[in-house]
């Protein structure tokens, strides 16, 4: 993964249409099952009453004689018009009250009302009579209009099932209806509350791994207390980052290691030419050697480089580090017919690991002396600021170039004899980025190149 | 150069390729060298003969150099150690010299850098080469202290001897600047600012004047050094 893949990731991460999330899918299901639960209730419901005819034709006396009441309490003490529109009409009517007086009367066909059978100790009372289709179902029922209790006899008859359509839907309203809604509402906030807390910590691995790269690859997912299932995703997302890690380091060491077991060959090589004696032959044999030298040192340099992870509390005088450096590469550098000169502002502590400033440093003077003119200085300047510049007099860095020359592999046209020379500035780059810093490259006063490596100054008020 | 036939280096190395080469090579410089390849052979050796220094690579079979250098310090031996290695950390030159080496080496190296470097640690004071320094026809004696160039007795100002002396015993290395005026300062109290570049200039013409084949390059900002 390149940091160049990082947006993408995050693309990828956000909702996109057809791709709900787990909340909706759980919702969309619920509300299904909900809808086929009502469906079934209500078909067992129908199925149950269409079955059961004396308790359907119980049910229509009653709503009928709830309806009279009603009217009695909301009017004048009458019945309902035979007009009302209702499905069930009653053939006839009779109300009594406490004292067994008739209140009132509808009942132009005569027919039995039950009255027979009314006592004032009666409470409910049905009968049903059935004749080709043709039903008769008459009934008493007692109610309490305004504190007193009155006694409605009611008479209806009718043909097939439809007069006993509200009977049943009075029913699918109370039992199936009524506690259906507030059950699916409550499954509904409930599936909320649940799903929305067993996400939660997907949502934390989430983030988590987002925020992985291979410098951070030691780190590992932070495994949550429940649900199980999340657990057994993040531990096994855990030991696949473990395994990554152990590839990744293998490759790091791979490159170190390979380059350090180059050296020893390499020394055999450099030992074995010595003991030619003076020649052509030998001097570009030298060269070569010198050449493979410097290419697996940047090897290792990149291997170093790329595995660079900056301590809290690394420091490094920049003052020092040049100090030691051009000390130790002086005494080849006047060997080749060059001088380094060095000037100094004082000491300049910045937060950075010593050994890698150095080997940015030690990569800058060797471009330097690569391509300074034979018995010319170059000049290693520290500051002023946390900075340490290194000026030559070769032919500069045109600045069409200067931005390319700090890519991998990447070698002008003037120095293709010179191997190793398309690693230096990228390895530079590494090391100052890591840093917080930045390579900077520019024209030297007097001609030539002045390129700088430029380091964050230090928060020294950051410090407790 | 002249070495006197005293001089016994061991070289602990693994590699016999390497180790032969080397060997031959500090031969044609002249030095007498042992070579052992293990930790093991290496301290039979040092129980049973007296060296000068010793060569010392770190990846051994039988173990890390590191630990033979702390076992001869604690035993009280004061050789002079060179580390021989492929690694070349700034961690691991710490460690290197905290572990009581003199000197560390990267490979790979030419044997005049390797020999230099030997003949470096010898001149120290107090070892076998400390008494009379050599750097191409120039000779000084630091007991005597006496100048010569091809052996004709050049002279020279004591000023100028203890400058010719510090960069005498680290041939080919720059001898920082305090160093030198601290050099100077046991000599006279009274030492001008450019004292020690006054001094460099005439011992300069000094020594073309009589023929010497070693030039001392100026480290600007830094200090001095004497090339062979």
């Amino acid at each position: 993964m390149t940091s160049g893949n990082a947006p993408d990731l995050q693309r990828t991460q956000g909702r996109t249409r057809g791709d709900r999330g787990l909340f909706y899918q759980i919702s969309v299901r619920l509300l299904i099952v909900t809808a086929a639960f009502v469906l079934i209730n209500t078909s067992i419901v129908i199925a149950m009453y269409a079955n059961d005819r004396p308790t359907l034709a119980s049910d229509m006396i009653t709503i009928e004689a709830e309806r009279i009441a009603d009217h009695l309490r909301r009017g004048e003490g009458t019945p309902p018009d035979r007009d009302d529109t209702s499905v069930v009409r009653a053939k006839a009517m009779v109300v009594y009250d406490r004292n067994s007086q008739q209140r009132y009367l509808y009942n132009p066909g005569n027919l039995p009302l039950g009255e027979a059978g009314f006592s004032l100790d009666l409470h409910e009372e049905t009968s049903r009579e059935e004749q080709g289709g043709q039903f008769y179902v008459s009934g008493m029922r007692r109610h309490v209009v305004n504190g007193e209790p009155v006694w409605i006899g009611i008479a209806v008859s009718g043909r097939g099932t439809r007069p006993f359509l509200p009977a049943m839907l009075r029913e699918l309203r109370q039992h199936v209806l009524l506690p259906t809604i507030p059950l699916s509402l409550l499954l509904l906030a409930f599936n909320i509350v649940v799903v929305k807390r067993m996400l939660a910590p997907l949502h934390k691995a989430a983030r988590e791994v987002n925020d992985l790269h291979p410098s951070l690859v030691g780190r590992r997912l932070q495994v949550p207390e429940s649900p199980r299932e999340v657990r057994a995703l993040i531990g096994a997302v855990n030991r696949a980052i473990e395994r990554l890690e152990h590839a990744i380091g293998s490759l790091k060491n791979f490159t170190a290691d390979a380059a350090h077991e180059l050296r020893t060959p390499l020394a055999v090589m450099m030992l074995s030419i010595d003991r030619l004696s003076a020649s052509e032959i030998r001097d570009k044999l030298r060269h070569d050697v010198a050449g493979m030298t410097r290419l697996v040192n940047q090897m290792l340099d990149i291997a170093h480089a790329d595995a660079l992870v900056i301590p809290e509390d690394a420091r490094a005088d920049l003052d020092e580090v040049a100090r030691e450096l051009v000390s130790d590469m002086f005494p080849l550098a006047v060997g080749n017919g060059h001088s380094i000169d060095f000037h100094s502002h004082g000491p300049e502590l910045v937060k950075g690991v010593p050994d890698m400033i150095e080997r940015a440093l030690r990569n800058l003077i060797q471009n330097a002396l690569a391509y300074a003119p034979r018995y010319s200085a170059i000049d290693v300047v520290v500051g002023p600021g946390p900075r340490v510049t290194v000026h030559d007099s070769g032919v500069g860095i045109p600045e069409s170039v200067r931005e390319s020359v700090q890519t991998r592999f990447w070698t002008h046209q003037r120095d293709r004899s010179s191997p190793g020379a398309g690693l230096g500035l990228a390895i530079v780059r590494s090391i100052m980025e890591a840093h917080g810093g930045c390579l900077e490259i520019a024209d030297a006063a007097g001609g030539g190149a002045s390129v700088s490596l430029v380091l964050p100054p230090l928060k020294t008020t950051s410090a407790p | 150069m002249s070495i006197t036939p005293a001089m016994r280096l061991i070289l602990i190395e693994d590699n016999e390729r390497l180790a032969e080469l080397i060997g031959e090579g500090l031969r044609a410089q002249g030095f007498a060298l042992d070579c052992c390849a293990t930790l093991k052979q290496a301290k039979a050796y040092f129980a049973s003969g007296h060296y000068d220094l010793a060569l010392v690579d770190l990846g051994l079979p039988d173990g890390d150099g590191l630990h033979l250098i702390r076992l001869l310090r604690t035993q009280g031996q004061s050789m002079p150690v060179i580390v021989i290695t492929s690694r070349d950390a700034l961690g691991e030159r710490v460690l290197g010299l905290d572990s009581g080496a003199d000197d560390y080496l990267v490979k790979p190296f030419q044997i005049e850098e390797l020999a230099a470097r030997c003949r470096a640690l010898l001149r120290r004071p107090g070892h076998c080469l400390g008494a009379i320094l050599q750097a191409g026809n120039l000779g000084l004696d630091v007991g005597s202290r006496q100048v010569s160039v091809a052996g004709t007795v050049v002279d020279v100002p004591p000023r100028e001897i203890a400058l010719l002396e510090q960069l005498m015993r680290h041939v080919g290395q720059v001898v920082p600047r305090p160093a030198i005026d601290a050099s100077l300062y046991a000599l006279s109290k009274e030492v001008s600012p450019n004292a020690v570049e006054a001094a460099v200039s005439r011992l300069r013409k000094r020594l073309a004047a009589a023929g010497a084949t070693v030039r001392i390059h100026t480290a600007h900002g830094i200090g001095y050094l004497l090339s062979e």
